[in-house]
């Protein structure tokens, strides 16, 4: 462990001490934004000197803490800010509170669509999966590239393709012909028996079974990668701490 | 009183400062704290611009919104309301007057 991230990590500690009495979406902006204005101004792996020097310039925890304070002009108090506490934040409490209840609940809403429009209630479904792309598109957890990944292929997304290949399905092979196929039995009796085929193009299974996977498999990696995105957001300073290591 | 008032001065107007950079454009902390710091000189401790950033987000003076970066991780990026224009707006009508007060009473004596 080096010097420099000893320097960080006691300097988070005091931050997350001397925020703790802040409301959570206040705190955990203020260490993201701490969090990443370290992560430009250093290299990936500072010398102490560099970090010393970094963190002077952002001054003391309890100076950083105290801005947030009532002294603005316009100033509505948010909070009492406490002075440094001894004891430090478990970073676990921290993380907890970076993502925002409301994000969660886009994603659940986002998963929600599909079993929903997948089962009996197509329109519901589609209506859950609406709402959740609203959601998804309003909230700032996330950038333009992660709300578009999220959009197409997220199962509302992806639905119609699916959609296509079923009704492409039916095209293709619009009416299976039977056609009469008598066969003899062992004693010489003839039986009159059918054989059904499919004229034309019919998906094949691989194209088929990639497409179910996609269904069920991708949403899962997107829905992880959507909470773990929100989730780095508000907690920074780990990143950060990562970055040094 | 004493080299402080300058400093509480200074933060006082800070926010209007923020303000009036973010109605130019959407800025991430970063770009706002070489401007003001770095540029204007206007904060000596570079990290007590982000709980302002935080504050005015939550009076809902500016707004917030994630963009991919070209190197790193992405950025939050601030923007000015329609609330932080307005409140940028009733200070830029009283501040000239209130410049040209203090102006004058303190700096009065040393210009005649």
């Amino acid at each position: 462990m080096s010097t420099a991230e000893d320097l960080m990590r006691q300097y988070f500690a005091r931050l997350e001490a001397a925020t703790a009495a802040l409301p959570h979406d206040v705190r955990a902006e203020v260490l993201a934004d701490v969090g990443a204005h370290l992560g430009q101004v250093l290299a990936d792996d500072p010398t102490e000197a560099e970090a010393r020097q970094a963190l002077d310039r952002l001054g003391t925890a309890e100076a950083i803490a105290a801005a947030t304070g009532s002294d603005w002009p316009d100033g509505t108090a948010h909070g009492t800010v406490r002075q440094a506490a001894t004891e430090p934040v478990a970073p676990e409490l921290l993380d907890r509170s970076g993502v925002r209840a409301l994000d969660v609940v886009t994603i659940l809403l986002l998963a929600a669509g599909v079993p929903l429009a997948l089962a009996v209630v197509g329109p519901l479904g589609l209506a859950v999966w609406m709402a959740a792309v609203v959601l998804l598109w309003r909230s700032p957890a996330w950038t333009r590239g992660e709300k578009t990944v999220a959009t197409l292929v997220w199962p509302g997304g992806v639905a119609f393709p699916i959609q296509m290949i079923m009704v492409l399905e039916t095209v293709v092979c619009p009416t299976s012909v039977v056609q009469p196929m008598p066969f003899t039995l062992a004693d010489g009796s003839v039986v009159a028996g059918t054989v059904t085929t499919c004229e034309g193009f019919a998906v094949p299974l691989w194209l088929g079974a990639a497409f179910w996977v996609t269904v069920y498999a991708l949403p899962v990696v997107v829905g992880i990668m959507l909470l773990r995105r929100a989730h780095w957001r508000g907690a920074a300073p780990a990143r950060v701490l990562a970055r040094s290591r | 009183m004493d080299g402080r008032s300058v400093a509480q001065l200074r933060r006082g107007a800070l926010p209007h400062c923020v303000l009036a950079v973010l109605a130019e454009r959407e800025r991430y902390g970063f770009e706002l704290v070489r401007l003001l710091s770095g540029t204007y000189r206007l904060v000596a401790s570079e990290g007590t611009i982000y709980p302002l950033l935080s504050r005015l987000r939550t009076q809902g003076l500016v707004d917030t919104s994630w963009h991919e970066s070209d190197a790193g991780p992405p950025r939050r990026y601030y923007r000015l309301t329609d609330a932080g224009r307005r409140s940028l707006e009733t200070f830029r009508a009283g501040w000239p007057s209130f410049r040209d007060a203090v102006d004058e009473l303190v700096m009065g004596k040393e210009r005649a």
